[in-house]
């Protein structure tokens, strides 16, 4: 049997469509929805917080998951990433006030950023060579700047509309996030056929989307 | 139930076993230092070692490091003692230290394998994997994989040092995704086999498929053919899985590598290959290869084999000493108790196959 652990929220339904796709019989997402585990005779899904699916593959509790590239950039983990899934995209973006005085990463230098994706937002300043204090959040991140705790965020970004709403503005593409397979190396090289096979149909299926 | 003896107990039965089976192949064993200068074990260790390695302050401010991994220091010696046109093969089972990556703050861990020095080619290289193999059935390890690659294939494809790098990390990960991104910056004869190198994972099939896409004959994939001819003569492919996208965990690897895959443990819990450049450091260039087990992910939960035979003597008066002594002069392993207790005798049984002085059981 092989387990896999799926992110509950705006993941969850394209990962079962997905699986779908590629052979598996997932339930209706209606009956998925309402649990923590389902099962049948050759397959096992679990579903856990976004940051919590490398966590489950890595120790052991499933063998391999689905969940955003946002989430597996912000620890080294030591999974196999054969695959992105080419759902759930996204970006991790820089935003600050609208009339604010970032206008772009430059003006960062010195100044508090606040972020749920520290990792990330560690990498893209010292690519850009700007020293930042970093703050870690995990709620709403935009309330950083309305607060007076931060002069700028770094967030996942779909629409914008986020932004918009709370007064905040787009300033650079921090990183493109979208959905990665994840399979423990334990499962990859002990379930060798049927993690191959989840492989192989998922890539069949990725690679002949539009 | 494991407890601090009994965890003892196993692993010195384990390496008990481990040693046998290293000598009957001509092995030597060996003790490398616990401690060394920083400065003359660090060119020889690769970058994960030297970052997850613990290190000291002398008292005259010189640096030292506790053993990260047996091979630096072993070949720094071994070197110096190894006469021309020798081939010495050596046994060890010792405690390393390093950072781990779990939260429980260990540092220590045993390791035992083996390194054979001046045998280059196949027949050393499968001698070292098939030693793997056979050590984890000694250990009756239930299910295990010993994943084979060869940290010479990306080299051949990619002669860019900055490109082969990125390649390496997207590899790590079978980074399929990653691995096709990389591949349209290598020259277009070495995409299609670059592309599908995080796929190409099975039985020794996946050899053929990777030869049809290669551009041209590919010596590390003569090498895994030959090697993997070598190790069914040895009766050693049951467990065996080739994987092309395996490159070494550590920098030193330049040929036929390996990695051990239990159930249960995410981590490879044991590694090995051949690493004839890293003799060059040491100004002596010998082929080497080596390979090595984590004793401790393959020893939780298990209990000495068998209860030892012991004959309890009840009683703190001279005459149960006295009764003592004698018949531990008889060879008998003896345990003498103050006064019986109730749970003391059912303790006493979990590791001992207890008789009375009489010789009757208890």
């Amino acid at each position: 049997m092989l387990s896999i652990a799926l992110a509950k929220g705006r993941l969850l339904g394209p990962s079962v469509t997905l699986l779908r796709a590629a052979g598996l019989e997932p339930p209706r997402l209606e009956e998925l929805d309402r649990l923590l585990i389902w099962s049948n005779d050759s397959l096992r899904l679990i579903l856990a917080k976004p940051a919590d699916v490398p966590t489950l593959v890595r120790y052991g509790g499933a063998d391999a998951g689905l969940c955003g590239s946002d989430v597996l950039g912000e620890a080294e983990h030591g999974l196999a990433e054969p695959l992105s899934l080419g759902i759930g995209r996204c970006r991790l973006a820089l935003a600050a006030p609208e009339r604010g005085p970032v206008q772009k990463p430059a003006d960062c230098q010195g100044r508090r950023i606040a972020s749920k994706y520290p990792g990330a937002s560690r990498r893209f300043f010292t690519a850009h060579d700007v020293d930042v204090e970093l703050v870690q959040m995990h709620g709403s991140v935009e309330i950083g700047p309305l607060t007076g705790l931060s002069d700028a965020i770094v967030d996942l970004v779909e629409s914008g509309r986020t932004l918009k709403e709370n007064g905040l503005r787009e300033i650079a593409i921090v990183a493109n996030v979208e959905a990665k397979l994840v399979v423990s190396r334990s499962a990859l090289k002990l379930k060798q056929l049927e993690t191959a096979a989840l492989i192989a149909n998922l890539r069949r299926v990725v690679e002949h989307q539009p | 139930m494991r407890t601090i003896a009994s965890g003892a107990s196993a692993l010195r039965e384990s390496a008990a076993l481990l040693r046998r089976l290293y000598l009957s192949y001509g092995y030597e064993e060996v003790l490398t230092p616990s401690c060394e200068p920083w400065d003359e074990l660090r060119p020889a260790l690769g970058a994960r070692a030297q970052k997850d390695s613990l290190k000291l302050i002398g008292d005259d401010g010189e640096v030292l490091v506790l053993r990260p991994e047996v091979t630096a220091g072993l070949l720094r010696r071994a070197l110096r003692e190894i006469p021309k046109g020798a081939i010495r093969r050596y046994f060890y089972c010792q405690k390393i230290h390093r950072r781990g990556a779990s939260l429980t703050g260990r540092t220590e861990f045993w390791q035992a394998g083996g390194e054979i020095l001046g045998g280059g080619g196949v027949l050393y290289d499968a001698e070292a994997i098939d030693l793997l193999g056979k050590s984890l059935a000694l250990l009756k390890v239930p299910e295990y994989t010993l994943e084979i690659g060869d940290a010479g294939l990306l080299g051949e494809l990619v002669e860019d040092a900055a490109l082969r790098g990125e390649f390496k990390t997207a590899l790590a990960r079978h980074d399929g995704s990653a691995a096709r991104a990389l591949a349209e910056r290598a020259p277009a004869p070495m995409r299609p086999l670059l592309r599908e190198l995080p796929f190409l994972r099975g039985e020794a099939g996946v050899l053929d498929q990777a030869r049809k896409l290669a551009p041209r004959p590919l010596q590390a994939l003569d090498r895994l053919r030959e090697l993997a001819q070598a190790l069914a003569a040895r009766g050693a492919l049951e467990h065996l899985m080739f994987d092309l996208a395996l490159s070494g965990w550590a920098d030193y690897y330049d040929g036929p590598l390996v990695e051990v895959y239990v159930e249960g443990r995410a981590d490879a819990v044991g590694a090995g290959g051949r690493y004839d450049g890293l003799t060059t450091l040491y100004g002596k260039p010998l082929p080497v290869c080596g390979a090595a087990l984590m004793l401790d992910p393959l020893l939780e939960g298990a209990m000495p084999a068998e209860r030892i035979p012991a004959v309890l003597v009840i009683g703190d008066d001279d005459a149960a000493a006295r009764r003592a002594a004698g018949l531990r002069a008889d060879g008998k392993t003896v345990i003498q108790i103050a006064a019986l207790l109730p749970d003391t005798l059912d303790d006493l049984k979990l590791s001992y196959e207890l008789t009375a002085p009489a010789g009757r059981p208890c």
